[in-house]
C-alpha cells in the first residue's frame, strides 16, 4: 500500500472538525447530568439539574409554544415549498431562474434582518401586536427557502415523464399526484418538514422581534443567558440536542430505506471514485 | 519484447476476483479488443492498464518499463471514456489543450497539435463551444481528439461508441481504425459488442469472469472458437447437446432427433457428453424435393417465420426437437412461412465442446 | 390538457406570500430608515439624518469595519475547513457518507441560542478549555474569554456546518470520474484538483461562502455573549436600537446598510465568476 499523505490529512481534518463541533455538546451534556457542573471530570452523576428544569413551569409553557410554532411553520413552509418546487420544475418555463431567485432570496438575508423588517412592517406600519401568529408567518419566509432547497434536490431526481405516463393511461391530474407523484416524493416532503420544524422550534433571531409577550424556549433561554450561564441552560441545550439527534437518526434510517424503496433515480448512479 | 505486457495481473474486490491472473502481450502497432459481457472484468483490466486501479497481484509493463506502481498521470497513456467525460467548464479547444498543457509543450507546438486534431476529426469551427453545446457524435470526436492529441504511448478506449446510434457507430469504427493505423500506437478497445470488436481489431481477447478465454486474431476467434463460451458469445449459433461417438477418423454426435458428423476431436472420449454449435449462416436450406433429410447434418424443418435483415434473411425453423435459426443471403432461393425445408451443414462447421451439464 | 390553475397555485401563491411577508417588510424598513421615530410612533419627515449619524459617528464606523473584517475572516476560515472536510467525506466516506453529513446537521439544527450556551461551556471563564488548563495548573487562556477571538471561534462553530453541507452537496453532483480523466491526461492529483474539482465546484463554494458571510455580517448573539467590551458588532448594535434604546429608525437604517452590504458582496462574488467556467448549465431542466 502506498503512503498517502493527502488522504491522511483529509481524514484528519474531518475528525478534528467533528471533535470541534461535538466537544462542547458532550461537555455540557456531562455538565447537566452531574453535581460538579462547571468541570464534570470525572462526573458525579445527578439528575438534580434536569428535574429542576423539567419542573419549571415557565419552561413548560415555553416548550408548548415552541412546539406549536414549529408544527405550524413546518406545515406551512413544506406545503408552500412543495407547491413552489413543482411549479418551478413543471410550469415556470423560461422564467425558472427568476422565480428561483425570488424563492431563495430569503436565504441571502440575515435572520435578524428578516426579524426587524417584519417587526417594522407589522408593528409600525400595520400597528399589529406581536403574537405567535406573526412569529409563525415571519419564520415561514425563512424556512420556506430551506424547504425548497431540500425538496428541489430530491425532486431533481424525479422523472416527470412518469406523470405523463400516468396521464396517458387515463389518470386525472389529481389522481396522478396522489398515486404517482406523492409516493415518489414523500421522503423530500418529510425531510423538509422535519428540518423546518427543528429550525422554527429553535429560532430566536426572527421570532424574538415578533413574539410579543409569548415565551418560547429560545427566548426564555436568551432571557436567562443574559444573567449568566446556569446549569439549567446546559440541561435545556442537552435535552434539545438529544431530541435533534434522535430525529436525525430516525431520518437517517428512513433515508436509507426510503431511498432504496421510494427514491426514484432515473439517471445511472454516478460512480463515486 | 512486446510493447505492452500484463504479467499475471489480478484484482480482488472483497472476496471476488474481478480480474484473475491475466497475461497478455500486445505489439506496438496492434489494435486489440477486450470483448466480454458486462461484469466480466474487461473495464477493470483497462483501468489497471491506465493506472486508475492498482492490481492486487501482477505487473504491468508499457514500452518495456514496469509501470505497476506508477500513478496514471505518469504513464503517458490516454483514454477515451464511455460517457466521454469532457471537462464541462472548458471549451473544445481547451479540452484538447489539456493533455498538452500537462506535457508543458511550447505554445506553437500546442497550436500545431490542436490544429492537426481539429483537422483529422473534422472539428474545425467548434473550437469555442462548450461540451454541452455539442451533439453526441461531436462530443465523441472531441473525446477521441483529446486522446490522440498528446501522442500517447497507447490509447485505451472504454466502450466509446456505446452511447452512439448505429449509423454513427459504424462511421466511427472506420475512423478509429484509420487513426490507429496512421499513428502506429496500440489501441486497446473494451466492448461488449462483437460487431465493433470484429470490425476493428487485429486481435480479440475474449474476457469472461475476469479471465482471458482466448486471445487470438479476430478470424480465428470467429471461425474456430476455442471454448464453448466463445462459440456462444461470438456470432450467432444453434446449439445441439448430445453424446460423442468416435468412428475412426471422424466423430459423430448423437443428439437425439438428429445425428451430427464432425471432424475428429482427439481430446474427447467416446461417450462423452458434448455441446455442438453451428453458426446461423452455416446452415443451408433446400427444398425436400432436392434433398431428403436422412443421415448426419441434415434435418427436416418448417419455416415458422422470416425476419428480413436487408441483405440477408433469418429463417426461424421448427423441427422435431425444437427451434433453430438459419440466416441466408437473399440472393439465394427465398422461403416463406409454412414452407417445408431441409436444413443441412458441413461437418467442418460443427464446433464441439465438452458439456458438463449435458451428462444427465 | 394542462389547466391554468396549476401554474397559479404552484408559482403564484408562493410569490404573493413572499411579496407580502418578505419584500414589503424590507421596503418598510427602507422607508422607516428615512423617517424618524418618537416614543415608538412614526414621524414622517423625510430626511437622511439616520444615515448621517451612521456615517459620522466614529463608533458605528468602527462596528461596521469590525463586522466586515469578522465576517470575511470567519467565512474564509469556514470555507478553508469545510472544503477538506467535504472532500474527505466524498472521497473516503464510503457507505457512511450520509451519516457523516447528517452528523454535521445536528449542531446546525440545534439553534443559535443553545449553541451559544454550548460555546460558553467551551470557552467561558469556567468552561472546558480553561477548566482543563487550570486543572493542569496552567493559567487560564485570556484570549478566548470575552474577546473578538472568542466571537470568531463562536461564529466558525455556528456556521461551519452549513458551509460543509453546501460544499458537500456541490461535490455530490460533481462527477468524480472527471478527475480520473484529468489524471489519465497527465495531471497530478493536486493539479487535477485545481484544474477540475475546484472550478467545477466554485459555484457551490460561493453559495456556501455567502451563506456564512451574510449571517456573520449581521451577527447579534455570538458577539453579545462571547465577545467582550471591544467586541460590539454592527448587527448587535442594530439589535440594541430595537431593544433598550428604542431608536427604531436608526436601527432600520443600520438594517438597510447591512442588507445593501450583503447583497453587494453576493453580487460582486457572482459577477467575478463566469458561470460557464463553473460548468453551470442553468437551473432545473425543462
Amino acid at each position: 500500500m502506498r503512503f498517502r499523505p493527502g488522504k491522511i490529512a483529509l481524514i484528519a481534518t474531518v475528525v478534528v472538525s467533528y471533535l470541534f463541533l461535538y466537544l462542547p455538546i458532550v461537555h455540557i451534556g456531562l455538565a447537566s447530568l452531574s453535581r460538579n457542573s462547571s468541570f464534570p471530570y470525572p462526573p458525579h452523576w445527578s439528575f438534580a439539574t434536569m428535574s429542576r428544569l423539567l419542573g419549571n413551569s415557565l419552561y413548560q409553557t415555553a416548550l408548548g409554544n415552541s412546539l406549536l410554532l414549529g408544527v405550524l411553520v413546518a406545515t406551512l413552509s413544506t406545503a408552500l415549498a412543495g407547491a413552489a418546487t413543482i411549479g418551478l420544475m413543471r410550469h415556470a418555463g423560461r422564467k425558472t431562474t427568476l422565480f428561483l431567485a425570488l424563492f431563495i432570496a430569503p436565504l441571502f438575508v440575515a435572520e435578524v434582518l428578516l426579524g426587524i423588517s417584519s417587526l417594522i412592517f407589522s408593528g409600525l406600519f400595520l400597528g399589529l401586536q406581536g403574537n405567535l401568529g406573526s412569529a409563525v408567518l415571519a419564520n415561514v419566509v425563512h424556512c420556506f427557502s430551506y424547504a425548497l432547497l431540500i425538496m428541489a434536490t430530491q425532486l431533481y431526481r424525479y422523472d416527470w415523464r412518469l406523470d405523463d405516463a400516468a396521464m396517458v393511461f387515463g389518470a386525472t391530474p389529481a389522481r396522478t399526484f396522489f398515486e404517482v407523484t406523492l409516493p415518489l416524493i414523500w421522503p423530500g416532503l418529510l425531510g423538509a418538514f422535519i428540518v423546518t420544524f427543528i429550525m422554527a422550534f429553535n429560532n430566536l433571531e426572527i421570532s424574538f422581534y415578533l413574539l410579543g409577550a409569548t415565551p418560547t424556549l429560545p427566548s426564555v433561554a436568551w432571557g436567562a443567558l443574559r444573567y449568566g450561564v446556569k446549569p439549567e441552560l446546559y440541561a435545556l441545550a442537552t435535552c434539545v440536542n438529544l431530541v435533534v439527534l434522535c430525529v436525525l437518526a430516525v431520518m437517517f434510517v428512513l433515508m436509507r430505506t426510503g431511498l432504496a424503496t421510494f427514491g426514484h433515480r432515473p439517471e445511472r448512479e454516478r460512480a463515486a471514485v | 519484447m512486446s510493447y505492452i505486457s500484463l504479467d499475471g495481473v489480478s484484482k480482488q474486490y472483497g472476496a471476488a476476483w474481478a480480474v484473475d491472473r491475466v497475461a497478455m502481450a500486445i505489439e506496438k502497432t496492434e489494435f486489440v479488443s477486450l470483448l466480454g459481457p458486462s461484469g466480466s472484468g474487461k473495464t477493470t483490466l483497462l483501468r489497471i492498464i491506465a493506472g486508475l486501479e492498482k492490481p492486487t497481484n501482477g505487473r504491468v509493463l508499457i514500452g518495456g518499463e514496469d509501470v505497476t506502481d506508477l500513478p496514471p498521470h505518469k504513464r503517458g497513456v490516454a483514454m477515451v471514456f464511455q460517457e466521454f467525460l469532457l471537462f464541462p467548464h472548458r471549451t473544445v479547444r481547451e479540452n484538447l489543450a489539456f493533455p498538452l498543457r500537462m506535457l508543458k509543450l511550447p505554445k506553437t507546438e500546442m497550436d500545431e497539435r490542436i490544429d492537426w486534431v481539429l483537422g483529422i476529426l473534422s472539428l474545425r469551427g467548434l473550437e469555442g463551444r462548450y461540451p454541452n453545446q455539442l451533439s453526441g457524435g461531436q462530443q465523441q470526436r472531441v473525446a477521441l481528439g483529446r486522446g490522440l492529441v498528446g501522442r500517447p504511448k497507447a490509447l485505451l478506449l472504454d466502450e466509446p461508441l456505446a452511447n452512439l446510434d448505429r449509423e454513427l457507430r459504424q462511421e466511427m469504427e472506420v475512423e478509429i481504425r484509420k487513426h490507429q493505423t496512421a499513428l502506429g500506437i496500440p489501441f486497446i478497445y473494451v466492448t461488449h459488442n462483437q460487431e465493433e470488436a470484429l470490425s476493428m481489431s487485429d486481435r480479440i481477447a475474449v474476457v469472461r469472469n475476469g479471465r482471458i478465454e482466448d486471445f487470438a486474431p479476430r478470424a480465428e476467434i470467429y471461425d474456430r472458437p476455442k471454448t464453448a463460451f466463445i462459440a456462444q458469445f461470438v456470432g450467432r449459433s444453434n446449439r445441439f447437446v448430445g453424446v460423442l461417438k468416435r468412428e475412426g477418423a471422424t466423430a459423430a454426435i448423437d443428439a437425439g432427433a438428429v445425428a451430427l458428423a464432425t471432424a475428429d476431436r482427439p481430446g474427447l472420449k467416446d461417450g462423452a457428453p458434448v455441446a455442438a454449435y453451428v453458426k446461423n449462416e452455416k446452415i443451408r436450406l433446400r427444398t425436400p424435393e432436392t434433398l431428403h433429410a436422412v443421415g448426419a447434418n441434415a434435418l427436416a424443418a418448417t419455416v415458422k417465420h422470416v425476419i428480413l435483415r436487408g441483405p440477408y434473411a433469418e429463417y426461424v425453423l421448427t423441427w422435431a426437437a425444437g427451434e433453430m435459426i438459419a440466416s441466408r443471403p437473399r440472393a439465394e432461393v427465398e422461403f416463406s412461412a409454412g414452407d417445408a425445408v431441409v436444413a443441412h451443414w458441413d461437418p467442418a462447421d460443427v464446433d464441439v465442446f465438452p458439456e458438463k451439464e449435458a451428462a444427465a | 390538457m394542462r389547466s391554468r390553475l396549476a401554474p397559479w397555485l404552484t408559482l403564484g401563491v408562493p410569490t404573493v406570500f413572499l411579496i407580502a411577508l418578505f419584500v414589503l417588510p424590507l421596503l418598510s424598513m427602507l422607508v422607516l430608515s428615512v423617517w424618524r421615530t418618537e416614543n415608538y410612533h412614526i414621524v414622517q419627515d423625510w430626511n437622511l439624518r439616520n444615515y448621517w449619524v451612521l456615517a459620522t459617528d466614529g463608533a458605528y464606523a468602527t462596528f461596521l469595519l469590525r463586522s466586515i473584517a469578522m465576517a470575511t475572516a470567519v467565512s474564509v476560515i469556514c470555507t478553508a475547513i469545510a472544503w477538506p472536510v467535504a472532500y474527505g467525506i466524498t472521497l473516503y466516506g464510503g457507505r457512511y457518507k450520509l451519516l457523516l453529513t447528517l452528523g454535521f446537521a445536528v449542531p446546525f439544527l440545534t439553534g443559535e441560542v443553545l449553541r451559544v450556551i454550548a460555546l460558553q461551556g467551551l470557552l467561558g471563564p469556567v468552561g472546558l478549555v480553561n477548566g482543563v488548563l487550570m486543572s493542569l495548573g496552567a493559567a487560564p487562556l485570556r484570549a478566548i474569554m470575552y474577546t473578538n477571538v472568542a466571537s470568531a471561534i463562536g461564529l466558525v462553530y455556528l456556521y461551519l456546518p452549513i458551509v460543509v453541507t453546501v460544499i458537500y452537496l456541490s461535490l455530490l453532483n460533481f462527477d468524480q470520474r472527471l478527475l480520473d480523466a484529468a489524471k489519465i491526461f497527465g495531471a497530478s492529483p493536486a493539479r487535477a484538483f485545481f484544474e477540475i474539482a475546484w472550478p467545477l465546484n466554485l459555484f457551490g463554494t460561493l453559495i456556501g461562502f455567502a451563506l456564512c458571510f451574510i449571517p456573520c455580517l449581521s451577527a447579534t448573539l455570538a458577539p453579545r455573549f462571547l465577545g467582550g467590551p471591544n467586541g460590539t458588532l454592527y448587527g448587535m448594535a442594530m439589535a440594541q436600537q430595537f431593544g433598550e434604546s428604542g431608536t427604531w429608525a436608526l436601527g432600520a437604517a443600520m438594517g438597510v446598510v447591512l442588507f445593501v452590504l450583503s447583497i453587494a458582496a453576493v453580487f460582486v462574488a457572482f459577477r467575478t465568476v463566469d458561470l460557464r467556467r463553473t460548468g453551470f448549465t442553468g437551473f432545473g431542466r425543462s
